[in-house]
């Protein structure tokens, strides 16, 4: 820990002082480009052999002949003795050991549904172990390695078209048959990335580890998740959700027999419980939970036994955020981690902090922290061995792509096994941000960073784009932004901070946003701005604003209070949060209401609608004077385009410049996942955009 | 009033002529899938001399899941009625000068194109090979030439992804980016799709189909309702040749030579210029003309110079209705008729929206008098006249008839019937005719409505249905409406009125509206349904109510404002004003802000006038209903308000119709069409 923590220092040092010596460096290598995405390869889901000797873990590469992000599972030896690509296929991810450690088990979608597929270390292709019709993913071993349980969805069947075909005096044609009408049961009837999802129900499946005897074990219209074997294999605990329920956060914990049977209901006193594990006795499960409707909260860590007696909780609500929040253009956020070494007095987790995440141990009699792999950067994911002393992981910075890491408990120091980008990364002059902190003015220190060009002339003053982050529950942070770096790269100061909203700084500022979506933030981005533009690299004279989502509200929000930026970039924003609260996927009809009235942010959507639109940029439309590129995919249901849209006619009407890109097939996470020459058009449209402006 | 009395008049003559025919066989109620039985009949053409009409007829292949649409002919006589084109997508009938060739705009397998055919004998002819697609045939009056429209589709940009430093190859696929961009305030059509990048330019070409010539250049506007002179020398044509204006309902009218070179707009007086018709002497244009953008306005038709100068009204605008407005589900809309300019341009012939009809008046040319030439009380769709204006084809409906073809004989006063195409579909289905009543609103105002009595036994008290048209710019009338003559027949009352904001009272009743988007409606249906209620054919416990699009509004609104309803279906709803004109494809020919202010400025306005304002007041079991690509009345409407409904645990079904817009009841897939009308029957069969 030691070791990686100074090294780490060392660089922010190099970074922070040394910028002739990243010039003079600079002429050796060659300025990042929207195109360098191709050659990148992301490190995710480390997962270590239960004896500690191996990690598997996924590859992603964006491939420009198949326009796909292709996903592949790897192998490390923790000795660093090795890495090896272990599958071919174009989407492999979800790798599983096996308890022998002999097998691993991954999802794989090879042609048609995603299938499981289990390939043996000693050598050989994968082999299929399930024909599901409607796919199988998720697998997880019993503690016995007889058994496999995963997750495979029942899919309802649409109706026969209601068309007399008798009377037509034809046979029905096969083609029109079923009905494609939908009839939708309640108003989540749709996941952004994944369509019109009421009609799948994920179930719990067991199998024998061979693939033989697949067998439906769970089959409630809600469907299933997080399936957890009990230490002696015979009852499986999982979570369920009510999708007709308003709110849709009130999950509850179950346990079944494995051997088939009837879920049982593992009563809580805390609502919205998610199952994590059992703890190694057996005796109890661990769960998270949150106890209020609140978009802000911090889930707590609890215990549970199964009969719903004895809950405790360990780590209270609303003190730490487990997880990695950060969110980058590669993905939003990492899987995170979090596992009970054996003993059961210790949870080992993924932690985010102020612009980073590291892994603590937390000791569930009194839930004290200590800090086991701290660095300052974003550690994605975590995996435990069987006896906890060596713990995998991927973890990148700033100006390095994740790569896969084992700590060895005993050593308290981490090996770095994989050097995936290396050579990549070796040939770019990568920019390094130099972390600062600004007083907001109203009792609150700003946390921000600049990413200054990394060829930049001494003397030479620089535009600025200032980048606002979505969610507003996720964070900047040490981690690689390959947006920030091409910008960097044509010659632009980038600028991106955490304001109020964002997660990794507590509760108190997370939830500083409830009932005022606006206005904390721009006072926050506003200190940010004030201070960046006294830079003697920054020609204040020409500065910008983008973001998406969140960040997306935030740059209308900006461009409607004020006149300072040449030209805006907001993507799949938020203009009316009426519309966005009622008509997104996650559609909250009572809006930030919680339960039994506790007035909570806005309150109900319909008793708040004043607020609400007060709060929309819409509102403020006629305010705009700063010309403003609009972009959206056509299949994003997170924000429907309608927000966009609605933005952009005012914008017209109003004689503004505005202008509107509209990327077919995209969801709303086009920047992080779509199709990888859509990725890489987006970075040049959003160029191009501030070229135009920047002469 | 005279209109109204020449209704009565004629709804007495068709149910006396009914029976003798239906006697032969009990007639059945009509069913969802009786779509696919009727014959659509539409554009009736007349040749040049008067003697035979070409037309076309569309029938719905439900097998096939599409429509097949040709052109066929009958002589005005009423003999040789034949089907001419075997395209199945043939429409645009146009006679030669000659009457020897007809053109006319064929999809037959990829984009439209022009083709001939002799009306004597052989196969068409496929004169144009236009990438995007050719449509419109004009023949020039000389014969020698034939004008038309083609779509020309902006190049693709290359897709920005710099091979070599992505160090491979751009799959050839990829080679041109799919990533759509604008700056346009209207880039998108419902139906069409982003049409920002498709723009129409006029061409001609010889009549055999050589010496394709472009006349208007490649630009990012487009060129429409083109016209030649009678001197054959310059084409009219309307075209907007710059951003349109929020503030403006904009569109020019240009005349351009016949060889194509500088484009000449005519100066006007107005804001809104279209349907150039040249005079005899081709020294003057007859255009129609609007000054606001005000969604009530009623166009005026001016007379102007070629050079564009002596402009002056002759049907000055709020005046009357031009065109028709009765809306139905056999189509979009009527295509209308005229003006038809009598050879020495002293009047002209137009048809006009009346009170729940249309009839075809001649103008005087000069004082813009007009009176009434043809009014039979139901719905004209559409007409032609031969170049002596002594016949007139026309394709009219009323309630229990779909459309056929008549020709109007002006010396004799008279029509006759041409085409029998639903002969037996009528004879063989009991279709009602409407009993028109009114009432009087508490402003005054007279409101026109129907009751279509329900298939039941005598005695019976029959649930009953109230439809609300879309528009709110439309009418309802004494046309044939096959979704109100299938709820008949399952044992519904159907009423239809036309309300404040109808089309076809004058200015001031469609103008009321204005301001007040709810209000007048609801009092209106209200003062309706108070004198239904006391019908002794109708159950005044088991009412219900229906509507799309502005019928949608209308619907949500007076659940939301009445409890008298056990029952609603609203479809492609407006529920929030914001939203619903923000995020349209027609925003800035809505008008919203004419009349509303915008909403930026005026939310507190927008808000009051939004149904969801009242969604927690609903006790009304709702079926709600919208097409996948509706971009004119978008899906977030609907999925607002059912987000509500469900949270508040009101009775709600939300049904969503895959690649279907705003059209799908009348031009939606055949086997979505059949599967909405069992929907709606089920609903109300199981909820009243």
């Amino acid at each position: 820990m030691m070791r990686l923590f100074s090294s780490l220092a060392l660089a922010a040092a190099l970074a922070a002082s040394a910028l002739p010596a990243a010039a003079a460096n600079a002429a050796a290598k060659r300025p990042v480009v929207a195109e360098d995405l191709f050659k990148m390869a992301f490190a995710s889901n480390a997962t270590i052999s239960h004896d500690g000797k191996h990690v598997a873990f996924v590859v992603t590469r964006p491939d420009l002949a198949k326009d796909d992000n292709l996903t592949t599972i790897w192998l490390a030896d923790t000795d660093g003795s090795r890495v090896v690509q272990l599958t071919r296929g174009d989407a492999d991810s979800e790798p599983a050991w096996s308890p022998d450690d002999r097998t691993i088990v991954f999802t794989a979608a090879r042609g048609g549904r995603a299938q499981l597929y289990a390939i043996d270390l000693a050598g050989g292709e994968a082999r299929r172990l399930t024909h599901l019709e409607n796919g199988a993913s998720t697998a997880v071993f019993s503690h016995d390695g007889k058994r496999i349980a995963f997750l495979s969805a029942s899919v309802d069947e649409q109706p026969d078209a209601k068309v007399d075909w008798k009377a037509l005096g034809i046979k029905a044609p096969a083609k029109y048959r079923k009905s494609d009408i939908r009839t939708l049961p309640w108003p989540r009837y749709q996941t952004n990335g994944a369509g019109y999802s009421y009609m799948r129900h994920p179930h719990i499946w067991t199998m024998d580890a061979g693939g033989s005897n697949a067998k439906q074990l769970t089959s409630h219209p809600d469907g299933e998740y997080g399936a957890a074997w009990s230490p002696d294999d015979a009852t499986i605990l999982f979570g369920r959700t009510p999708l007709a329920s308003v709110e849709g956060d009130e999950g509850a914990l179950f346990v079944v027999p494995s051997a088939g049977g009837t879920p049982a209901a593992v009563r809580t006193a805390h609502y919205g419980a998610f199952p994590q594990q059992w703890t190694h006795d057996g005796k109890r499960i661990l769960f998270n939970y949150a106890s209020r409707h609140d978009a802000s909260s911090l889930n707590a860590l609890a215990t549970v036994a199964p009969d719903g007696s004895g809950e405790r909780t360990h780590v209270a609500e609303n003190a730490v955020l487990f997880g990695d929040g950060l969110i980058t253009d590669t993905k939003e956020g990492g899987a995170g981690c979090g596992e009970l070494a054996p003993g059961d007095a210790t949870y080992v987790a993924d932690v985010s902090l102020p612009g980073a995440t590291e892994i603590d141990a937390f000791d569930l009699a009194n839930g004290s922290k200590t800090t086991l792999i701290a660095g300052g950067r974003e550690i994605q994911d975590c995996s435990l061995s069987l006896d906890a002393q060596k713990i995998a992981y991927t973890a990148g910075d700033a100006t390095h792509l994740a790569d896969v890491y084992v700590y060895d408990r005993t050593a308290n120091a981490s090996r770095q096994l994989t050097h995936l980008d290396d050579a990549l990364v070796d040939a770019l002059s990568i920019g390094a941000p130099e972390q600062h902190t600004v007083a907001n003015g109203q009792g609150g220190t700003v946390a921000y960073w600049v990413l200054a060009p990394p060829n930049a002339t001494p003397g030479k003053r620089y535009p600025v784009v200032l980048n606002i982050h979505g969610g507003p529950h996720t964070e900047f942070g040490n981690a690689y932004f390959h947006e920030f770096q091409v910008l960097a790269a044509k010659g632009y100061v980038v600028v991106y901070a955490n304001p109020r909203g964002s997660v990794g700084y507590g509760y108190d500022w997370a939830s500083a946003l409830d009932g005022n979506w606006g206005d904390a933030m721009f006072a926050d981005e506003t200190a940010v701005i004030d201070e960046v533009v006294k830079r003697a690299d920054v020609d204040p004279a020409r500065t910008f604003v983008s973001g998406g989502s969140y960040g997306g509200y935030a740059t209308l929000w900006m461009i409607s209070h004020t006149n300072r930026f040449k030209a805006a970039f907001a993507e799949r924003v938020v203009s009316d949060l009426f519309t966005e609260t009622l008509t997104a996927d996650f559609a909250a009809p009572r809006g930030f209401e919680g339960p039994a009235g506790t007035p909570r942010a806005w309150g109900g959507a319909l008793q708040s609608y004043k607020t609400l639109w007060q709060q929309s940029p819409l509102a403020h439309v006629a305010d705009v004077h700063t010309p403003l590129l609009l972009l959206h995919g056509d299949a994003d249901s997170r924000t429907p385009i309608a927000e966009t849209l609605q933005e952009y006619e005012a914008l017209e009407m109003l004689g503004r410049q505005v202008r509107l890109v509209e990327f077919p097939r995209e969801n709303h996470d086009l920047s992080r996942t779509g199709e990888p020459i859509h990725r890489v058009e987006r970075l040049h449209i959003m160029a191009d955009w501030f070229a135009r402006f920047a002469r | 009033m005279k209109a109204f009395l020449s209704v009565c008049a004629v709804l007495v003559t068709t149910a006396l002529a009914a029976p003798p025919a239906a006697a032969a066989k009990l007639p059945r109620p009509t069913t969802p899938e009786d779509i696919a039985r009727i014959a659509y009949v539409s554009s009736a053409v007349i040749s040049h001399r008067g003697d035979r009409v070409a037309f076309v007829v569309t029938r719905l292949d439900v097998g096939g899941n599409r429509y097949a649409r040709n052109v066929w002919l009958v002589r005005t006589d009423g003999t040789r009625l034949q089907q001419l084109t075997r395209g199945d997508g043939d429409s645009d009938p146009q006679w030669s000068p000659d009457d020897r060739t007809i053109a006319f705009t064929g999809a037959r397998g990829g984009p439209s194109q022009i083709y001939t055919i002799a009306p004597d004998g052989g196969e068409a002819l496929k004169l144009t090979h236009e990438e995007k697609g050719a449509f419109g045939p004009r023949w020039s009056h000389g014969g020698t030439h034939i004008l038309y429209g083609a779509t020309f589709q902006d190049p693709q940009p290359k897709t920005q992804v710099d091979p070599k430093a992505a160090g491979a190859a751009l799959p050839t696929k990829h080679e041109l980016s799919d990533v759509r961009m604008t700056d346009r305030l209207d880039f998108e059509v419902n139906g069409e799709g982003e049409t920002f990048a498709r723009h129409t330019h006029l061409l001609t070409m010889r009549a055999g189909g050589s010496e394709r010539k472009q006349i208007t250049p490649l630009s990012p506007w487009s060129e429409s309702a083109a016209a030649w002179s009678y001197d054959d020398r310059s084409i009219a044509f309307v075209s907007l040749r710059r951003p349109a204006d929020p503030e403006r309902v904009d569109s020019d009218v240009y005349v351009v030579p016949r060889a194509g070179g500088a484009l000449r707009k005519i100066p006007a007086k107005h804001r809104s210029n279209a349907a150039p018709v040249w005079s005899h002497d081709s020294r003057a244009l007859y255009l129609t003309v609007g000054s606001q953008p005000d969604p009530a306005q009623l166009s005026g038709i001016d007379a102007v110079r070629a050079d564009g100068g002596g402009e002056r009204a002759v049907v000055p605008e709020n005046a009357v209705t031009l065109g028709n407005y009765v809306l139905t589900d056999q189509r979009e809309a009527g295509a209308g008729c005229g003006p038809l300019l009598e050879p020495h341009d002293r009047w002209f012939l137009a048809d006009v929206s009346v009170p729940g009809a249309t009839v075809l008046q001649r103008f005087d040319a000069a004082t813009g008098r007009a009176t009434n030439v043809l009014a039979r009380g139901d719905e004209i769709v559409d007409c032609s006249a031969d170049d002596a204006l002594a016949n007139i084809a026309y394709t009219a409906s009323d309630a229990a008839h779909p459309a056929e073809v008549y020709v109007y004989d002006a010396a004799r006063g008279t029509s006759r019937q041409l085409t029998h195409l639903n002969a037996e579909y009528v004879a063989t289905t009991r279709l009602v005719p409407a009993q028109h009543f009114t009432v009087r609103d508490e402003r005054g105002f007279t409101v026109h409505a129907w009751f279509l009595p329900a298939n039941v036994p005598p005695g019976t008290r029959a649930p009953t249905l109230l439809e609300i048209h879309g528009g709110p710019g439309a009418e309802f009338g004494n046309s044939f409406f096959q979704e109100m003559q299938m709820l008949a027949g399952r044992g519904y009352n159907v009423v239809f009125a036309n309300p404040r904001g109808s089309v076809g009272f004058g200015y001031a009743f469609a103008a009321a509206l204005t301001k007040d988007w709810g209000d007048p409606m609801f009092r209106d249906e209200m003062a309706v349904m108070d004198a239904v209620s006391k019908r002794p054919g109708v159950d005044p416990n088991r009412l219900g109510v229906l509507g799309g699009s502005y019928g949608g509004y209308a619907t949500l609104w007076l659940i939301g404002h009445t409890h008298r309803f056990k029952a609603a279906l609203a479809e492609r709803v407006v529920s929030l004003m914001t939203s619903s004109f923000l995020a349209c494809d027609e925003c800035s020919s809505t008008s919203a802000k004419y009349a509303f202010g915008n909403a930026w400025d005026n939310q507190d306005a927008y808000w009051r006038m939004s149904p969801v304002a009242s969604v927690a007041d609903v006790t009304t079991p709702l079926l709600m209903l919208h097409s996948g690509e509706d971009t004119r009345t978008p899906v977030v409407d609907s999925d607002a308000w059912f987000t509500l409904a469900k949270s508040l645990g009101q009775t709600i079904a939300y049904v969503h119709v895959p690649r279907e817009n705003h059209d799908l009841n009348r031009t939606g897939e055949p086997v979505h069409r059949i599967e909405r009308l069992h929907l709606i029957a089920d609903w109300f069969a199981k909820e009243l």
